[in-house]
């Protein structure tokens, strides 16, 4: 079921939210609570507004945010620091995964691989 | 939350081991409870390494019970640690603050006097002067008052015409400088030459005569004899005389046509020289060039007793240099010629002779093929007259 910009698991949709964050001034991540990402290169990531970790092996790392999952896979990641806002990892990023995120084309995931 | 740096290291710091089925819901927990984790690091299956403060690691004992995880301290970090290590050591810090005790005690007094520049009677006087102010090895430099003793040295010993009284680390050194009563000369004064002339005007003042106007004298010829006094009698009477000479003098040159021109091409190579007393170490390249000119730099580190410098280190700058052979014309050459034989003669000129006459000899070309020789005479008037203390027979 799909009502006015609102998705089955109560999340409100990408075009819905950004109707209301255009309307009222706010960025669309504080509108969507979505996480704030910030890659350099593909050796460091800075993560705010995380959930916690789901699996964390040197090879593959998967975060929970409140928009979805992401799943990192590389070689010799680790996890620099992490505090209750942020989690800052690094290594050699090999293919970063949106998983289960609003606005994804298919039912699985959306995925970048590092050139 | 990146590496350990300075301010984690000053707070102090812990690594620790983690081991249970779910490592990754430690991890989470702890930062729920506000608790920094900094490189995690994941070991194997179920065990994790993870970076802590202190405070962080006394308030994980809830999340490691809700996690079903253990710790395991693996290292300890960080200025805490070290000032709790030295702390159970005490006799160390006994034997360090005793040696601190005995180094500030030891260089708290004077350890030596030296008296410099006196002879030894006068030597043996100031000791005593400064026994009887109380001034004594093993006293506190701190009650040595330089001044004081400056003025009571100058005050009891007349026969010293200057004191210096300097406290330098535990040593203290009073410089004295006796007096001196000059000499007066006993013999009388007669007048010489003071350089080789023909005497061109001669008025007598006072003593006997040697030598007419017209005369050729040499450098160092008495030309008027003053009397000798107490010898004969009489009172001594010192020469006065003005003698007024024709002197010449030359300067010669000799230029080459063909000239070495010794040029920098730019390339330098340094070499420090380190000196500790008298050894010396040498470091960085020498440059092998094969001609160069060089110049030093010192920076004295260190300064020893003596004024000298006991830790020194020289810079030595040596420049390449390329010889360039450069073919001058004749005139040239005559010209550089002329002006160096020319300054070479007016050096030697006194400010105030009165310049007649200048005369130049250059080389024959047929002669001299390869060079041009000038030769500059000056011929000038001036006082030649000199005042010369006659020396007592046997000197």
């Amino acid at each position: 079921m799909r009502s006015h910009g609102v998705d089955v698991a109560g999340r409100r949709s990408i075009p819905g939210a950004r109707r209301i964050s255009d309307a009222l001034g706010v960025p669309i991540d504080v509108a969507l609570n979505m996480p704030r990402m910030s890659f350099e290169g593909n050796a460091r990531l800075v993560l705010d507004n995380h959930r916690g970790l789901v699996e964390y092996t040197p090879g593959h790392l998967q975060i929970n945010t409140p928009a979805g999952q992401l799943d990192i896979t590389g070689r010799r990641l680790r996890i620099r620091g992490i505090s209750r806002e942020q989690i800052v990892a690094d290594g050699w990023f090999d293919r970063v995964e949106f998983s289960g995120w609003v606005g994804n084309s298919t039912a699985g995931s959306a995925g970048q691989e590092a050139p | 939350m990146a590496g350990a740096g300075l301010w984690d290291w000053l707070r102090g710091y812990v690594i620790i081991r983690i081991e249970g089925r779910a490592p990754e819901k430690f991890v989470n927990m702890a930062a729920a409870h506000r608790i920094e984790l900094a490189d995690v690091a994941m070991l194997g299956q179920g065990t994790m390494l993870i970076r802590t403060s202190v405070d962080g690691y006394r308030r994980l004992g809830p999340v490691l019970r809700a996690s079903g995880c253990r710790a395991v301290i693996e290292e300890r970090v960080g200025a805490a640690f070290v000032v709790a290590r030295l702390l159970r050591r005490r006799f160390l810090i006994l034997g360090a603050v005793l040696f601190l005790a005995a180094l500030y005690g030891s260089s708290s007094v004077l350890w030596t006097i030296e008296v410099v520049g006196a002879e030894p009677p006068d030597r043996q006087q100031i000791l005593q002067a400064l026994q009887s102010m109380g001034v004594r090895r093993w006293m506190f430099r701190h009650r040595v008052d330089c001044d004081a003793i400056r003025r009571e040295i100058t005050r009891s010993l007349l026969q010293l015409a200057w004191v210096g009284v300097e406290l330098r680390g535990t040593t203290l050194t009073v410089r004295a400088a006796p007096k001196v009563t000059p000499e007066v000369p006993e013999g009388p004064i007669d007048i010489v030459a003071s350089a080789d002339a023909v005497i061109t005007r001669f008025i007598l003042l006072a003593g006997d005569a040697v030598v007419r106007e017209g005369d050729t004298v040499v450098q160092g010829q008495i030309m008027v004899r003053g009397r000798a006094g107490p010898s004969t009698g009489d009172r001594p009477v010192n020469a006065r005389a003005l003698v007024q000479g024709r002197v010449w003098r030359a300067g010669q040159a000799r230029i080459p046509l063909t000239i070495e021109q010794r040029l920098r091409t730019g390339r330098t190579a340094d070499q420090y020289v380190l000196r500790l007393a008298r050894t010396q170490l040498r470091l960085g390249r020498a440059g092998r060039f094969e001609a160069y000119d060089s110049e030093q730099f010192s920076t004295t580190l260190a300064v020893g007793r003596d004024g000298g410098s006991l830790v020194e280190v020289i810079k030595i700058r040596r420049y390449e240099l390329r010889v360039e052979l450069i073919r001058l014309s004749r005139e040239q050459a005559y010209t550089a010629a002329r002006d160096s034989a020319m300054s070479a003669a007016m050096s030697q000129v006194p400010a105030e002779a009165r310049i007649i006459m200048v005369s130049e000899e250059v080389s024959d070309q047929l002669l001299l093929p390869e060079a041009v020789d000038v030769r500059i005479v000056i011929e000038s008037l001036e006082e030649i007259g000199a005042p010369q203390i006659r020396l007592p027979a046997g000197l």
